[in-house]
C-alpha cells in the first residue's frame, strides 16, 4: 500500500510564534551540553512552565556549562552564588544598608532578584542559607525586614549539587526540593559525543551564547504555555496517579498538590515543545521520573521503580471523557 | 446495591400488587425519579443543583406512597399494609438520594436504606431467587466498602505486607468466593431467617386483598399467629379455620366422635340449620355420587354450565380444595377395573386391604400402609398437604402411592376405611370443611419405571375383543420390548393419533366407545383417552384401572398463597398399571397433564440433556449443518465482514471525523486484542502504535500513526470535531482497517487488491 497524504491534525508547531525562539534555544543548549537532548528537552520545559530546575550529578559533566548556557540565552539579569558553608541568608537576599547622606536605609538588592539565578553547589550551604530561597522560588518575593519585595516574573532557579561528595554538605530538606520543578542528572555522554568534545576544545571557541529571549518574551512564552489545554480525562489521570503516590506501600511522603500542579505544568511544557496545544497521557508518564524523583521519600534509594509502579498501577484514558 | 435492593422489593411485593392503577403510580413514580436524576446529572458537572429543588422533591417522592395510601383509603376504600407504603418511602428516599450527588454522606445513607428494604423485602417472599439476590445485595455491598475504605485498606496492607498478589491467586480466590456464594443461596436456612427477621420487622397486618375490608392479617391475632406459624394453615385468609362460619368443623366433629367436649358440638351438628337453597344444591349431588361409585360410563350427555352449584355463601372461593406446591397431583377418588364396552365398573374383590400401622411423630399420628413399591424403587417420600373446602363425599382423596395419611385430631385407626374399589374413605358422612390432613407418597424416577416389572395377565379378561384393535397394537408396539415402553409407546401414540377435545361424545348407539375412538372418530377428551389406553394396555396383557379424581394442575398455581386450588372443573381420569407386589403405578395419556415423578439424579439428568440436545441436533440435522457451516464461514470472514459492515454503516449513516475516528480506533485495538497483540491498561495509544513496529511494515506503521496522531486530536484535544475534509479522514480509517485486516487476515488483503486492481482497470478503460 502506498502512503497517501492526509490531512494532519492541527499543530502548534507552525502557528505559535514562540517556535523559532525555542528552536534556537534548544540549539544553543544542545551546542553547550553535547550529546544530551533529552535533558535539554527537560531543562526547555522546566524553563517554560515556569519552574526551577536543580541538577544533581557527578562533578564535570556539565552541569554549571547547562546552567550557563541557559542564563546567557535567555537574557535578562544574571546572577550566580557559589554557595558555601559561610554564606549567610542576606547574601542572597539583599540587606538594608544606611546611607550617612541621604540618613536613611537603602536596600542592597542580592543575587535572588535576577532573572536566572545559578545556585552552584547548593547543598553546601547551611539549612539557614538555603531557607531565604523558600519564599523566593515559591512566591516569586523576598521579605526582608517587613517589607516584601517582588522578584520579577521570570524568576528562575538554576540549582546544581553533586550527590556523591557529601562531606561539608546539608541535605536539602523536602520543602526546599518540592519548590524545584524537576530535578536532573545528565550522565557521562557517549563515546561519540566525548570525541567530538575533544576535537572542539582543539579549537577553543567561544563559550559566549547569544540571548534569544528578552524576560518579556520569556514571560509571555511561559503565559502561553499554561494556556495549553488538558483534558478532563487526563486531569483524573493525574489526579490518579498523584493518589497513587500516596497509596504506594514504599512512600512515606507522597506527591502534594503544589507537586501535582507542576506536573501539570510541566507535562503542557513538554506538549508545547511537541508542537502542540494539548497534553498526552505521554508527556504526564515522560515527566514523571524526574517530577516525582525529586518528591517521593521512603524507604528506597532510587526511585525509578517506584515511580514505575505508580505509573502502572493507573489505567491510561484513552477514550474521550462524555 | 440499590437497584437489588428495589429489585427485590419489587419481585416481593408484585404478587401482591395486582391493581393496574397500583402499577400506573409506580410508574409514573419511577419516570419522575428519572426525569430527576436526569436533571441532576446535566446540573452535576456545575455542580449547582438548586437545593431547595432537590430537598422538595426527596421530601415529595419520600412522602408520596403515605399521601396516596390515604387517597386509597378514603376514596377508592381500599389501600396496602402499612408496613409495604413505608417501605416505598424507603425507596423512593434511597433512590433521590443517589440522584443527588451534593454529599458523599448521601451514599452512605442510601445504603442504609438498601440494606432496610432488602432485609424487610426478603422476610416478605424467602425463596431461592431471593436468597441469591441477598447473597448478591452481600457481595455488592462488601465491594461497595471496600471500595471506600481501599485507602484506608492499603495502608494496613503496607504496613503489615510487602508482597503483592499473584494474578492467579486472586483470580482463584475470586472464584471461590463466587463458589461459596453461590453455596451460600442454597444453605440459607430460608424459614430460621425469616423468622429471625420477622422480628426485627413487625408487621401491621393483612394485606386488604383477600377482603376489601380485612386488615388483620399476619402478626394482628393469637389465631392469625397460629395460622401462620403453622403449617397446616396454608390457606388464603378467606378459608382459614378461623374464619366464622356455620358449618362445622373437623375439631367439632372430632370433639363429638370421641366426647370430649360435646353437648353443644352434638346439638351444633345436627341442629344446624341450612337454608332451602343450599340443601336443594346439595341433594342431588349426593344422588349423584352415589350412582357414580358404581359406574363410570364413557356415555355423556353434554354438560350443562348453568346448571352448576352455587358457591356457598361463608367463602368466596369454588374451590374443592387446595394443595400447596406447584408440582402436578393426582387426587384419586374412585378406582374401576372392569370394562363392558360403554362403561366402567369396579369389582368387589375378596382381597384383604392393606392393613393399617398406626405410628406417631412430632405430636401428629400417622396411619400408614403398603404401597407396593419395592423400596429400591422409591426414591423420594414426599409429604403432602391437602386442604378440604368444599369436597362432598366421605372418601379421602389419595396421590398415587400413598403410603400414609395423617390427620389432626385423628388418632383412632377405626376412623378410616377402606372402601370396596380400594379408595379410602372416612367413617362418617363428610368429611369436615377446611380439614386439612397430610399425605405420604412415593415416588419414582421416571428411569426407574422402565425397571420395575410389571404384573401380566392374560389378555382375555376384556368382554369383547377386536381384531381390527389387535392388529392396531401390532403396528404400534411392533420392536418395543415388553414393559413401561410400550405403555410410553401407547400413549405416545395416542397423543399423536386423537385430537385432544373437551367436547368429545360417545354417540349411544356405540357398543364399543374406544374402537369409535380409535377407528371412527379419533377425538378424546380425559376419560376417553384413559379408557383407549386403559384397554390397549388391558389387550396387551398389563393390569390396568381407571381412577377418577382431580388433577391438581401446576398452571393453576397462586404464588401469593403458594398452592393450587382445586376447582369442580379439575375433575380427571386416569389409568393405573399393576406392578409385581402391589403397587399401582399412575400412566396419564391425557395431553397437558403430567404425573410427577422424583427428580432425576444428577448423572441422569446431564444424560438426559445430553441426550435431548443429541437426539434434537440430529432431528434436525440439516438446519444445525447448515448454521454451523455458515458460523464457520463468517468466524473466517469476519475480518472481511466487519470492515464491509463498517464501510457501509459509514456510507448510509455519515458520521463526524471525531467519531469516526473513535469508532476506528476502536476497532483497530479490538481487532490487533483478537490478533494477540493487545494494548496493556497502562499503555498510551502512542507506546503501544511504538510497539507494533517490529510487526508492521513501515508503511503500514506510518498509516497507522497518521490515525493515532488523529485519534489522540481527537482524544485529547477538547475539540468537538476534528478539522479537515471528510473524504480524507473517511480514507484514512478505511486505509488503517486495511492495514489491520491485511495482517489478520492475510487472503483479505489479496482480495481487496484483487478488486483495486480491477477497479483501476475498470476506470482506465473508461476513462
Amino acid at each position: 500500500m502506498t502512503l497517501l497524504k492526509y490531512h494532519e491534525p492541527p499543530a502548534l508547531r507552525e502557528a505559535c510564534r514562540f517556535q523559532p525562539m525555542i528552536d534556537g534555544l534548544r540549539d544553543e543548549l544542545n551546542s553547550a551540553l553535547l550529546g544530551k537532548p533529552a535533558v535539554v528537552e527537560l531543562v526547555l520545559a522546566c524553563l517554560i512552565s515556569r519552574g526551577h530546575l536543580l541538577i544533581e550529578d557527578l562533578p564535570g559533566l556539565g552541569k554549571t556549562t547547562l546552567a550557563k548556557a541557559l542564563a546567557q540565552t535567555v537574557g535578562g539579569c544574571f546572577a550566580r552564588i557559589q554557595c558555601t558553608p559561610d554564606l549567610l541568608p542576606s547574601d542572597i537576599t539583599g540587606f538594608n544598608i544606611f546611607n550617612q547622606q541621604t540618613r536613611e536605609f537603602e536596600f542592597q538588592e542580592g543575587p535572588v532578584f535576577a532573572d536566572v539565578l545559578l545556585a552552584d553547589e547548593i547543598n553546601r550551604a547551611t539549612p539557614r542559607s538555603q531557607s531565604a530561597l523558600f519564599e523566593a522560588m515559591a512566591e516569586r518575593q523576598v521579605t526582608i525586614d517587613r517589607q516584601s519585595r517582588r522578584l520579577p516574573p521570570t524568576f528562575f532557579v538554576i540549582a546544581t549539587q553533586n550527590p556523591l561528595d557529601r562531606h561539608g554538605t546539608y541535605p536539602l530538606p523536602d520543602a526546599q526540593l518540592d519548590r524545584f520543578s524537576i530535578r536532573l542528572s545528565i550522565g557521562y555522554p557517549d563515546r561519540a559525543t566525548e570525541l567530538e568534545m575533544l576535537q572542539m576544545d582543539q579549537a577553543p571557541r567561544a563559550a559566549q551564547h547569544k540571548q534569544l529571549f528578552t524576560p518579556k518574551e520569556l514571560a509571555e512564552l511561559q503565559e502561553h504555555v499554561s494556556q495549553v489545554s488538558l483534558a478532563p480525562a487526563l486531569r483524573e489521570y493525574l489526579v490518579d496517579l498523584t493518589r497513587a503516590t500516596r497509596a504506594h506501600r514504599r512512600v512515606s511522603c507522597g506527591l502534594s498538590p503544589r507537586g501535582m500542579l507542576i506536573w501539570q505544568q510541566m507535562a503542557k511544557a513538554v506538549a508545547h515543545l511537541e508542537g502542540r496545544d494539548f497534553v498526552l497521557p505521554d508527556d504526564i508518564i515522560l515527566t514523571a521520573q524526574p517530577v516525582l524523583g525529586i518528591r517521593l521519600s521512603g524507604d528506597f534509594d532510587h526511585s525509578e521503580p517506584i515511580v514505575k509502579e505508580v505509573l502502572e498501577s493507573v489505567p491510561v484514558p484513552t477514550t474521550p471523557q462524555k | 446495591m440499590a437497584a437489588t435492593a428495589t429489585a427485590l422489593f419489587h419481585i416481593s411485593i408484585w404478587p401482591l400488587q395486582s391493581d393496574h392503577l397500583g402499577i400506573a403510580v409506580e410508574i409514573c413514580v419511577a419516570l419522575s425519579l428519572a426525569v430527576y436524576g436526569w436533571v441532576a446529572a446535566r446540573k452535576a458537572p456545575s455542580g449547582q443543583l438548586d437545593r431547595k429543588t432537590a430537598e422538595c422533591f426527596t421530601l415529595v417522592v419520600f412522602l408520596f406512597p403515605l399521601l396516596w395510601e390515604a387517597f386509597e383509603r378514603w376514596c377508592l376504600n381500599r389501600g396496602e399494609a402499612f408496613e409495604f407504603r413505608v417501605a416505598a418511602c424507603l425507596r423512593n428516599l434511597m433512590i433521590a438520594c443517589l440522584l443527588w450527588p451534593a454529599f458523599s454522606r448521601h451514599r452512605q445513607f442510601a445504603a442504609a436504606c438498601s440494606l432496610f428494604l432488602i432485609l424487610f423485602s426478603y422476610v416478605i417472599r424467602p425463596n431461592p431467587a431471593s436468597s441469591m439476590l441477598l447473597v448478591l445485595y452481600g457481595c455488592l455491598g462488601l465491594a461497595w466498602m471496600i471500595f471506600f475504605s481501599w485507602e484506608r485498606i492499603q495502608t494496613k496492607m503496607a504496613a503489615t505486607s510487602q508482597r503483592n498478589i499473584p494474578r492467579a491467586a486472586s483470580v482463584g480466590g475470586l472464584i471461590i468466593a463466587g463458589l461459596l456464594a453461590l453455596a451460600l443461596v442454597f444453605l440459607i436456612p430460608v424459614r430460621t431467617l425469616q423468622l429471625n427477621l420477622w422480628q426485627i420487622f413487625p408487621s401491621s397486618g393483612g394485606t386488604g386483598k383477600s377482603d376489601d375490608f380485612a386488615w388483620r392479617g399476619v402478626r394482628d391475632g393469637n389465631l392469625l399467629v397460629a395460622g401462620v406459624d403453622q403449617a397446616d394453615t396454608f390457606g388464603p385468609v378467606d378459608s382459614q379455620v378461623f374464619m366464622e362460619s356455620d358449618q362445622p368443623t373437623l375439631y367439632d366433629m372430632m370433639n363429638d366422635l370421641y366426647g370430649e367436649d360435646s353437648r353443644a358440638q352434638k346439638n351444633r351438628e345436627r341442629a344446624i340449620a341450612m337454608n332451602q337453597k343450599d340443601v336443594q344444591t346439595s341433594t342431588p349431588k349426593n344422588s349423584v355420587q352415589e350412582t357414580a361409585t358404581r359406574e363410570f360410563s364413557t356415555l355423556r350427555r353434554p354438560s350443562d354450565k348453568s346448571a352448576r352449584s352455587e358457591t356457598r355463601p361463608d367463602t368466596k372461593s369454588n374451590a374443592l380444595l387446595y394443595v400447596p406446591g406447584d408440582q402436578p397431583v393426582h387426587l384419586s377418588q374412585q378406582y374401576y377395573d372392569k370394562w363392558d364396552g360403554q362403561a366402567w365398573s369396579f369389582t368387589e374383590t375378596a382381597e384383604e386391604p392393606p392393613p393399617f400401622a398406626t405410628r406417631t411423630e412430632a405430636d401428629k399420628t400417622w396411619f400408614r400402609w403398603d404401597s407396593g413399591l419395592p423400596e429400591n424403587f422409591a426414591n423420594l417420600t414426599a409429604e403432602l398437604k391437602i386442604k378440604i373446602l368444599r369436597w362432598s363425599g366421605n372418601r379421602l382423596p389419595l396421590a398415587p402411592l400413598t403410603t400414609g395419611i395423617s390427620i389432626p385430631k385423628l388418632t383412632q385407626v377405626d376412623f378410616l376405611r377402606w372402601q370396596d374399589d380400594g379408595s379410602l374413605a372416612l367413617n362418617r358422612p363428610s368429611i369436615p370443611t377446611h380439614t386439612v390432613f397430610s399425605l405420604r407418597h412415593e415416588l419414582c424416577r421416571r428411569s426407574d419405571l422402565h425397571r420395575i416389572p410389571l404384573q401380566q395377565t392374560t389378555p382375555s379378561q376384556l368382554a369383547g375383543d377386536s381384531p381390527r384393535r389387535r392388529e392396531l397394537l401390532t403396528t404400534w408396539t411392533a420392536d418395543i420390548p415388553a414393559g413401561w415402553a410400550q405403555i410410553e409407546a401407547i400413549v405416545a401414540r395416542l397423543h399423536a393419533h386423537c385430537q385432544y377435545d373437551p367436547s368429545a361424545i360417545i354417540p349411544a348407539i356405540q357398543t364399543d366407545a374406544v374402537d369409535y375412538v380409535l377407528f371412527e372418530n379419533p377425538r378424546a377428551t380425559d376419560y376417553l383417552y384413559a379408557s383407549c389406553a386403559a384397554v390397549l394396555l388391558r389387550d396387551l396383557g398389563y393390569q390396568v384401572r381407571l381412577v377418577t379424581g382431580f388433577y391438581a394442575d401446576p398452571k393453576k398455581f397462586d404464588s401469593a398463597s403458594e398452592q393450587i386450588s382445586v376447582e369442580p372443573a379439575d375433575v380427571h381420569v386416569w389409568l393405573e398399571v399393576a406392578a409385581t407386589h402391589g403397587a399401582w403405578l399412575p400412566v396419564d395419556p391425557t395431553p397437558g397433564y403430567s404425573v410427577q415423578y422424583a427428580p432425576p439424579s444428577w448423572s441422569e439428568w446431564a444424560f438426559a440433556q445430553v441426550a435431548n440436545l443429541s437426539r434434537s441436533m440430529w432431528e434436525n440435522r440439516l438446519p444445525v449443518l447448515l448454521t454451523t457451516l455458515l458460523m464457520i464461514i463468517l468466524w473466517r470472514i469476519r475480518h472481511a465482514l466487519i470492515l464491509g459492515i463498517t464501510w457501509l454503516w459509514w456510507c448510509a449513516w455519515p458520521s463526524s471525523n471525531r467519531r469516526r475516528l473513535l469508532q476506528t480506533w476502536r476497532w483497530v485495538e479490538c481487532q490487533l486484542c483478537w490478533a494477540g497483540m493487545p494494548r496493556s491498561q497502562t499503555q498510551t495509544v502512542r507506546q503501544y502504535v511504538r510497539s507494533l513496529r517490529e510487526t508492521f511494515s513501515t508503511n503500514d506503521i506510518a498509516v497507522l500513526q497518521k490515525l493515532l496522531a488523529q485519534y489522540e486530536y481527537a482524544v485529547y484535544s477538547g475539540a468537538t470535531d476534528v478539522p479537515g475534509p471528510q473524504d480524507d479522514s473517511l480514507r484514512l480509517c478505511q486505509d488503517s482497517q486495511l492495514v489491520i485486516v491485511q495482517h489478520c487476515c492475510p487472503w483479505v488483503g489479496k482480495v481487496w487488491n484483487w478488486f483495486a486492481f480491477g477497479f483501476l482497470l475498470l476506470k482506465v478503460q473508461r476513462s
